[in-house]
């Protein structure tokens, strides 16, 4: 067996990654909207689970609209550097660069398990429904300063 | 080395230092290894040629490896004594719940913080379950993503088929 380059892994994610959000930039999300599975928790529920809204999240973020993302999946937003930088720590590692990954210290593991619970149940609150999937405070907050 | 012949054993390399490499009783051998305690110790390694000869007797090394003044961990598998890196799904699990919008990634970072909590306490044991747990948990979640995803795909394939 031919032996696989260390950094194959990560880089082999990244680039599943990329396609996506390529595909994410280029596709029409308007037409072909009922064509994602959408999210089987949801389907089931009715309810957004934590991830609900990531898929149109990142889409909006590869046309830099960052606050329609927010309107999505606030929770991806922040995540999403977050990612990045596990990723980075990961490459290094299969580099040799490093040690050990990026590592959360175990408290910040906790509370990050805490928050996407937190999350996932008051976004389908409707009092924090601009929390939710599917909510447009952006457009909103746009309108009402822009005027429109 | 050539006033001296000390017993076969691994030692540190004269040629590139921080790694070990065997000594057969006569010569240098083309078995390298890294330190006890530095990275690439744990499983994973890859390298280790096969003539797999005992682990060293040699003072300096044996030290080393154990010098960290933990208490001791009971052997787990490879690398006993030194510490054990352990992959603990954190990452892993977050995307999981995040992509596969299933709770079982949520169940999957508690473990994997469990792990880390485990890591801080140089509890390797008990890190390497809780890990495995997160993994599980983890897994279930990417393939019930899948099996989701694909059973999507082939009821839109099923109902372009049919004229839906």
């Amino acid at each position: 067996m031919i032996r696989q380059p260390a950094w194959i892994r990560p880089v082999a994610v990244a680039g599943v990654a990329l396609v996506g959000c390529a595909t994410l930039a280029l596709v029409d999300q308007q037409r072909y909207a009922g064509l994602s599975p959408g999210c089987p928790f949801r389907l089931v529920t009715g309810w957004d689970c934590p991830g609900c809204g990531a898929t149109r999240a990142v889409a909006a973020l590869t046309q830099g609209q960052v606050l329609h993302a927010v309107d999505h999946n606030a929770l991806l937003v922040v995540l999403l550097p977050l990612l990045a930088w596990a990723w980075v720590g990961w490459l290094r590692v299969s580099l040799g660069q490093r040690e050990t990954g990026a590592v959360l210290p175990p408290s910040a593991a906790f509370g990050l398990a805490g928050l996407l619970v937190v999350f996932s149940v008051v976004r389908n609150i409707a009092m924090f429904d601009w929390l939710g999937s599917s909510a447009s405070w952006s457009t909103a907050v746009t309108t009402t300063l822009v005027g429109g | 080395m050539a006033d001296s012949n000390p017993q076969p054993g691994w030692y540190e390399d004269p040629e590139q230092p921080g790694q070990l490499r065997w000594w057969d009783g006569k010569a240098w051998a083309e078995h390298r290894r890294p330190m006890p305690g530095e990275r690439g110790d744990a499983p994973g390694t890859g390298d280790d040629p096969l003539p797999h000869p005992p682990d060293p007797p040699s003072s300096g090394a044996a030290a080393a490896g154990t010098a960290f003044g933990q208490p001791p961990v009971p052997p787990t598998g490879a690398a006993a004594g030194a510490p054990v890196k352990v992959d603990t799904w954190l990452w892993q699990s977050i995307v999981a719940t995040v992509c596969c919008c299933l709770p079982l990634g949520i169940v999957g970072i508690v473990f994997a913080a469990q792990a880390q909590s485990a890591v801080s306490a140089t509890n390797y044991t008990e890190a390497q379950e809780k890990a495995r747990l997160a993994k599980i948990f983890s897994l279930v979640s990417y393939g019930l993503g899948v099996v989701f995803i694909g059973g999507w795909l082939l009821l839109m394939a099923a109902g372009t088929l049919a004229g839906f």
